[in-house]
């Protein structure tokens, strides 16, 4: 063995030797794997239970992490099914300005809509998309640099003041507003911007996620009464709510339910967007509008219900100004669906959430 | 022509080109972890055989440079041409050959270490039982049914390097050809919202048809993660069986029915199956009086191992990892607010096959030095008494 190395030469020792490690540097890493493995189990099924621990639907729509800093005289008024957190101050007169954080999907690129959003809000003309966005001013959000606006206007004939903060991230847009009595508001204004130094969003569990399976109710989810047969589904970003409802004749349909602060466009480009998009129809002008809105509620001048029709498709609409929101519900879906759900529709878009 | 290249391979000028070569190398790809990120750094300067450079945007690129990978493989092909040139032994040179074997079992060993070892994370909450620990780095397209006569998941796993853009993807499990249509190293995605979102949806199928995606750079900091999100379209003899948008934010997969299966498709991180499992008991996290600092994270785990019949409770702590049957389990992520919501813990999982060639190419080369120290040592004392007597 020693003498026929020895009578090899080093050309062809070193040629060997190459070989082998080429072919050692050849294994194949980045093949396609085909394999058998334990199914999944529900990740609810195997984490033990504890009170303390994250909320049941953590994986499916997780709850942002966020912190700050609670100023003094302020209140902490807990979730609800558009904010992550409410805060609630008092003034001297009795007068209450009200404070919410809120994240939704990522609306970067729309500031103007939004100054013209909480314009509206305030009883206010929108303005040109220039000077709305000439009213919007750097602001410290968190640790972030964000953006800042104030509305001075009135809400059902009283006075009105808006301050609002927003942040543009990648996992959301994020509103931090205060709003109420103008005095008290601008009494406010200096505890309100320190305020929104200490907000502390943490990690990337913030985003809200898009989950394929059905998740529970978020525990600032809205508390009503829900028809029995109507099945939860994941509610998306801008929705408080979505349900199935049952099939018929293999038709289906869906109900979905989204809170906005403001009119979000109002009731005719609302109108129009069901048209257009859901079910097929010409848009209105403002003079048919009427004719097609029907009262909702007695109790509710304001709430209105639409319901339109082309040929297999039926939506039928809601919009109903709740606690200075507004909230839109859709029943849409195929008509031999929509019409039997037509009477719980309505029962469940006049119940208070 | 055999012998000049020999002799090219094997001359002392070429290990110092190397070695000239390498300094810079480490000096410019440490520089270069500033803006790429040590991930990406190690990757691009380290892990590869060239440099590439083009202006930004351009579809074409220029080697500048090589790399970790050439510079060590061309100076291990040198350590062994030369060896081979000069082999003659003695016992005279026994400590250089050492010495030698030693610095060829280092380069050796950093290649293997490179192809071979893997770093995955376990996480899991307290109760949860694993077994497989999941590679976070590495998205990998998975299409699953029910395996034949089993309650087990038949699992086709697609790696995230074959995902690109325009790709076909064929497999004999698959009943279907998987085309990619777009592939995103990191995205956002999030449910359309009303009046916000105008535009066609990602995907026609699943969970895609009600949701956004926005492109992201991807984040190369050692520090954050990447969401990947792709979107593929399943293409079955008779055409399209429609597009799906896959990403790990997604929670579950997503089932569709073909060929009279249920299949279902998810984009996970790419999963390594243990032949044992491993249960969270308990966590400890603790913190020096007064302070935030940590002192100490702890993970009670149970191993049960039906093979060997084992069913034993370990402590995982910072600095005190677990080895077992070649896997190295190291204590890893553990915040406060973990541990009082009780979302668990996180094992870091390190396979390296040649961990050990380090610690033996430096025994080498330290023997050889010493070898060779003492008998030039033992020979001049030998001559000095020589010379006196």
């Amino acid at each position: 063995m020693t003498e026929a190395i020895a009578k090899t030469t080093p050309a062809l020792r070193l040629t060997l030797v190459l070989a082998v490690a080429a072919s050692l540097a050849g294994c194949g890493r980045e093949q396609i794997s085909v394999y058998t493995a334990p199914k999944d189990a529900p990740p609810s099924a195997v984490a033990e239970t504890d009170p303390q621990a994250a909320p049941a639907d953590a994986i499916a729509r997780p709850r942002p992490e966020v912190g700050w800093k609670l100023p003094p005289g302020w209140t902490e008024t807990g979730p609800d099914a558009v904010s992550l957190q409410s805060f609630s101050v008092p003034g001297p007169n009795g007068q209450v300005a009200r404070i919410s954080l809120t994240q939704l999907g990522n609306l970067s690129g729309m500031n103007a809509m939004l100054v013209n959003m909480w314009r509206q809000q305030a009883e206010l003309q929108p303005l040109s998309d220039d000077d709305a966005l000439k009213s919007i001013q750097p602001m410290q959000f968190g640790a972030e640099q964000g953006s800042y606006f104030e509305v001075l206007g009135s809400n059902k004939g009283v006075p009105y003041q808006i301050l609002t903060a927003f942040l543009h991230r990648p996992d959301g847009s994020w509103f931090c507003k205060i709003s109420g009595d103008p005095a008290l508001v601008t009494a406010q204004k200096p505890v309100f911007i320190e305020f929104l130094k200490t907000i502390e969003i943490k990690g990337t569990a913030a985003a809200p996620t898009v989950a394929s399976t059905p998740a529970p109710a978020s525990p600032g989810a809205p508390n009503w009464s829900v028809p029995s047969e109507w099945q939860s589904l994941p509610p998306g970003d801008m929705q408080v709510a979505r349900f199935h409802v049952p099939e018929k004749n293999n038709a289906t349909a869906e109900v979905s339910v989204s809170v906005f602060p403001t009119e979000a466009g109002g009731t005719l480009a609302n109108v129009n967007r069901w048209r257009t998009k859901f079910v097929g129809l010409e848009p209105v002008d403002e003079k048919q509008l009427p004719q097609l809105l029907a009262p909702l509620d007695p109790a509710n001048p304001g709430a209105v219900l639409v319901d339109m029709q082309k040929d297999n498709k039926r939506l039928i609409g809601a919009i109903v100004p709740r606690d200075g929101s507004y909230w839109f519900y859709k029943l849409v879906g195929e008509t031999a669906a929509v019409a039997p759900q037509k009477e719980s529709f309505i029962a469940f878009a006049k119940s208070n959430p | 022509m055999a012998k000049s290249l020999f002799k090219f391979f094997s001359s002392l000028r070429l290990t110092v080109v190397c070695l000239a070569f390498a300094v810079a190398l480490v000096f410019l790809g440490t520089l270069a972890q500033v803006d790429e990120g040590l991930y990406q750094a190690q990757t691009r300067w380290f892990r590869s055989f060239l440099i590439w450079w083009g202006p930004h945007g351009a579809s074409w690129r220029l080697p500048i440079f090589p790399g970790g990978y050439l510079i060590g493989g061309v100076l291990l092909v040198n350590l062994v041409a030369a060896h081979i040139n000069r082999f003659q032994f003695t016992w005279k040179k026994l400590g250089i050959h050492l010495t030698h074997a030693g610095i060829i079992l280092l380069l050796v060993g950093q290649l293997t270490t490179d192809m071979l070892s893997r770093e995955s994370q376990m996480s899991f909450s307290k109760g949860e039982t694993r077994r497989y620990s999941e590679s976070l780095r590495n998205p990998e397209l998975v299409f699953l049914t029910d395996a034949p006569n089993s309650t087990d998941d038949q699992v086709v796993a697609i790696p995230h390097s074959r995902l690109k853009p325009g790709a076909e993807i064929r497999n004999d499990y698959l009943p279907f050809t998987v085309r990619v249509q777009s592939y995103y190293a990191n995205s956002a995605l999030r449910r359309r919202g009303p009046m916000v979102d105008t535009g066609p949806p990602p995907a026609t199928q699943g969970i895609g048809t009600e949701a956004v995606v926005t492109p992201l750079p991807e984040d190369k900091s050692m520090d954050d993660t990447n969401l990947p999100s792709a979107v593929v379209e399943l293409v079955g003899p008779q055409g399209s069986l429609g597009t799906w948008l896959v990403s790990p934010d997604i929670s579950g997969a997503q089932d569709f029915t073909f060929g009279g299966k249920v299949w279902r498709v998810a984009l996970r991180p790419e999963r390594h199956y243990l032949p044992y499992t491993i249960q969270l008991l308990s966590t400890k996290y603790e913190v020096y009086p007064g302070t935030d600092t940590p002192k100490n994270f702890q993970s009670r785990v149970r191993i049960e191992n039906p093979e060997r019949g084992e069913n034993r409770e370990v402590d995982i702590y910072m600095n005190n990892p677990l080895r077992y049957q070649g896997q190295t389990f190291y204590q890893y992520q553990m915040d406060r607010v973990q541990v009082e919501q009780n979302r668990g813990s996180v094992l870091e999982v390190v396979r390296n096959p040649s961990w050990l060639t380090p610690y033996l190419g430096c025994a080498l080369v330290g023997g050889g030095m010493a070898y060779q120290f003492l008998l030039h040592l033992v020979g001049f004392v030998t001559k000095r008494k020589t010379a006196r007597v």
